[in-house]
């Protein structure tokens, strides 16, 4: 894992050619089940394994509005919403609780390291193992999905961004 | 439209899903390149425009992707046209 490779070397530029060469960077893979993690091995990569520990500080709000006369229910999650703006303005909040909202398929996962991953190299996570808070809103907070890193021949040292209320896709 | 933080998945307020947004180099809005006197953004990575959906009817942005599955779009949990799920 430690053969350098020139070209995926973290790059020392700035501006648009910083840009240009993140197109560059390697995507790393997540596998997040025994029968996909040892698939991977079977197709070369090398699964640097992880515990997958939910963490407090990662956590959304969902509040339930019942019609007190139906019984009929309606979740919110938007506090821009309230129960009066639901059937005739009579819904009443009933439930309101803050939860760890993901679900894994095991407590652990793997990075998947390819061939030649050098040390020092810049790449992209595809899929953060580790419960970091990426955004914000209303009080919930979200995991950091997606992040790059930077590989030590160990483990990856992941450039945390600022947190950010916007996706892109 | 209603947008769930936790999957990504975008959909009308009338529950049809409109797209579930990716984008594998982890691009950030503010990173990106204006594009002089339109709403969309231009990503240099995968050379596609990044359509704002601030301020945008549910028709438009389903029509847009209808007509193209790959259309890329740029979701922000504060904008007033977005209703936050968490659970679906």
């Amino acid at each position: 894992m430690s053969n350098p490779d020139v070209k995926h070397l973290v790059p020392m530029v700035a501006g648009k050619e910083m840009r240009k060469a993140r197109k560059d960077l390697r995507i790393i893979k997540t596998a997040r089940d025994q029968k996909a993690i040892n698939r991977a091995v079977e197709n070369g990569f090398f699964p640097l394994m992880k515990p997958v520990i939910p963490s407090s500080e990662i956590h959304a709000t969902v509040a339930v509005y019942q019609d007190p006369n139906t019984g009929h229910i309606e979740v919110g999650g938007d506090f821009r919403r309230g129960p009066e703006d639901y059937g005739d303005g009579n819904y009443e909040t009933v439930v309101h609780i803050s939860y760890y909202a993901y679900h894994f398929p095991a407590p652990f996962a793997a990075y998947l390291l390819p061939v030649g991953l050098a040390i020092g190299e810049l790449v992209i996570l595809e899929d953060v193992i580790d419960d970091i808070v990426g955004s914000r809103f209303q009080g919930n907070t979200y995991r950091l999905e997606k992040c790059e890193a930077i590989w030590n021949g160990r483990d990856f040292k992941l450039q945390i961004p600022d947190v950010d209320t916007s996706r892109i896709g | 439209m209603k947008f769930n933080p936790i999957t990504r998945r975008l959909y009308t307020n009338q529950g049809i899903h409109i797209k579930t947004l990716h984008c594998p180099y982890s691009q950030r809005w503010d990173a990106l390149r204006q594009v002089e006197g339109h709403k969309t953004r231009k990503c240099d990575l995968c050379a596609k425009d990044i359509v704002d959906t601030r301020g945008l009817a549910d028709e438009s942005v389903l029509t847009l992707v209808a007509r193209d599955a790959s259309a890329c779009l740029k979701v922000d949990v504060s904008q007033d046209n977005i209703r936050v799920v968490n659970l679906e």
